[in-house]
């Protein structure tokens, strides 16, 4: 029996692992898919939004902005990749601008910090290779990128340092309430709960239903990207936001933190959870709309192109808190400024459980969590005391990014370590460069193997081997 | 040693053929830098036949054609490191001499000085993604 099963090991689900980690509280996280950061979480801008743009009053206000002001801190505490390089919203049409003062004035509402209205030649000055068609622009000092597969492992491995359990390929099929305690079935068996929060993505509202009777929307909006190589990672320096225009939504061109340019999202409600196909129709449209922000983006350079899923809630907003079943707390539709607000949210449901159950301050808080080392961006004397510690960091498996075996091990071996290629990948950017992994996969799969305790044929891209096998 | 008269980078078919040359003309402080960890390069994955016709006047294998020429620069003794990846390559302000940044589980990383170098390092292919083609990424494909 555990005092809290969390369902879903997003970074919504991750951050309130971690939140609740730091109370004498027994917790679990189950996730249907083999890795955390496999849902919405790891298809995204990768943006940690200013604040500006969600409605004041709104919950996706206060934890936008909260979250925001949290990230710096956390970055550091918990070793993630986090660079404030401010943001700008285009405008295009004289007739649009108030529409920039709007957006201006739910900055101050909302509490954003440095935010101001520029001019077209202004916004050139700042950013060269943006359009001529630009009259104006709001600059938001604080909005970042940041690494959200590094910053939900760092809240998981936080999380299960501070004595949090993880039951990963463990797909939940039903709930049942028996008195003041939650039967949760798995296809692990089941598992029993004082208090069950509801991170599930876009499946958050099927695992809602299955105890609880008010209705709870959600709807899968398909966002298509393109990401280009590094040597295209400078042409902008902002991230550059569109005001929406007659065209439709916009689409963002931004630097990753990384040092890639990345394009996207298109927007697209879908009734298949499962559909990460991307489009013609999709990727074209990014191509028109990104040429209207930034000029000669080099579309010559994409080096991959993806699909995630936003799960957008019914109402509008967020949806947090007390469902109608004493218990079972829902943190459901949480679509942008969904990553930014993340840590945010995880405060907001602590404090919702603490409303169900006493939480008593743990001693011994692990408070900091140590990432893996980026070998790439060492100094070389730094690279060579590591390689004097173990051999294994002089030896470089992905070309691209220049990432060593160590760095491979480490990710395997760690706690909550890698299982699979793409787990690999998240923890270290194995695979994510030019060749997108050509070179790489024979080698990281033996490591993997290797370290398993599994045949190579067994080592899987992602998930598990028996769901998938329909797949094939 | 860290100076060199000649760095050869990729120990593949042209890099191999460069060295054995280099060494014939009276090069005797060369070193070849291949990142794989046999020598080869792109020939390693030719398996079809039809190599060797006109050097050694019969069919061979890609890894077989490749062998015959790292047989020879062992036998030439021309040094060789495997597992070694050049990490950048610069030309030094105040003379002549190029600067080849290395990494190994043996040397760490390193910085070699020659006088010339021959980049043989073959091409790379560009990845499916970056021809864009819509649809679903299956898997190990």
């Amino acid at each position: 029996m555990y005092d809290v099963l969390i369902i879903g090991a997003g970074a919504v689900g991750c951050a309130a692992a971690m939140e609740l980690a730091k109370f004498r509280l027994s917790v679990c996280v189950v996730d249907k898919e083999s890795d955390v950061c496999e849902g919405t979480t790891k298809a995204n801008s990768a943006i940690a939004h200013a604040g500006f743009d969600a409605e004041p009053g709104t919950l996706k206000a206060k934890l936008n902005v909260r979250g925001s002001k949290m990230m710096p801190e956390l970055a550091e505490k918990l070793d993630f990749a986090y660079k404030q390089n401010g943001a700008m919203v285009l405008c295009f049409d004289e007739a649009d601008k108030p529409k920039l003062d709007i957006l201006k004035d739910r900055a101050v509402k909302n509490g954003v910090d440095k935010v101001s209205i520029i001019s077209g030649d202004e916004a050139r000055k700042i950013e060269p290779s943006l359009s001529d068609d630009v009259c104006a622009a709001l600059l938001a000092e604080t909005s970042a990128i940041i690494c959200p597969f590094e910053m939900t492992l760092a809240f998981a491995e936080n999380a299960y340092s501070n004595g949090t359990e993880f039951k990963l390929s463990t797909e939940v099929t039903g709930i049942d309430k028996q008195g003041d305690i939650f039967i949760v079935s798995t296809s692990g068996g089941n598992i029993e709960a004082k208090v069950v929060i509801n991170a599930a993505g876009v499946y958050a509202d099927k695992i809602h239903a299955m105890v609880c009777s008010s209705p709870l929307g959600i709807t899968a909006r398909r966002g298509e990207y393109l990401l280009m190589d590094k040597a295209a990672g400078n042409i902008v320096s902002h991230t550059v936001f569109q005001l929406p225009t007659k065209m439709g939504k916009g689409i963002l061109v931004t630097p990753t933190v990384h040092g890639n340019l990345l394009a996207g999202p298109t927007a697209e409600d879908i009734n298949d959870k499962e559909n990460l196909a991307t489009t013609k129709g999709g990727l074209d449209q990014i191509k028109a709309k990104g040429a209207l922000s930034v000029k000669n983006i080099p579309f010559g350079k994409v080096i991959t192109s993806f699909t995630g899923l936003r799960a957008v809630g019914d109402t509008g907003d967020f949806i947090i808190g007390h469902s109608d079943v004493k218990g079972f707390i829902d943190a459901a539709g949480i679509e942008s400024p969904g990553l930014t607000s993340a840590p945010a949210i995880g405060e907001y449901l602590r404090d919702l459980t603490g409303e169900l159950i006493a939480l008593e301050k743990k001693e011994n808080l692990i408070e900091t969590r140590k990432g893996i080392a980026h070998f790439a961006q060492l100094s070389a004397q730094q690279q060579n005391e590591l390689i004097k510690q173990n051999a294994s960091y002089g030896k470089i498996v992905c070309r691209c990014e220049t990432i060593t075996e160590g760095e491979i091990l480490d990710a395997i071996n760690r706690p909550l370590g890698a299982t699979t290629l793409d787990g690999v990948k998240r923890r270290t950017r194995a695979g994510m460069g030019r060749c997108q992994a050509g070179f790489c996969s024979p080698t990281t799969m033996a490591l993997i193997a290797d370290k398993l305790g599994i045949k190579i044929e067994d080592v899987r891209k992602n998930g598990i081997a028996d769901r998938r096998q329909d797949d094939e | 040693m860290n100076e060199y008269s000649l760095i050869i980078i990729g120990g593949g078919p042209a890099g191999m053929a460069a060295a054995l040359a280099a060494k014939k003309a009276g090069v005797d402080d060369l070193l070849i830098l291949e990142r794989d960890s046999v020598l080869g390069g792109i020939l390693n994955q030719c398996i079809h036949n039809g190599f060797g016709l006109h050097t050694f006047k019969e069919e061979l294998t890609g890894p077989e054609y490749a062998e015959r020429y790292a047989d020879m620069v062992r036998q030439q003794d021309i040094p060789y490191e495997l597992d070694t990846m050049v990490l950048g390559v610069e030309k030094l302000a105040e003379s002549d001499k190029k600067a080849v940044t290395v990494i190994s589980a043996k040397r760490g990383v390193q910085t070699l000085y020659a006088k010339a170098v021959v980049l043989a390092m073959g091409c790379r292919e560009r990845p499916r993604g970056a021809l864009n083609i819509p649809g679903y990424r299956p898997q190990g494909v």
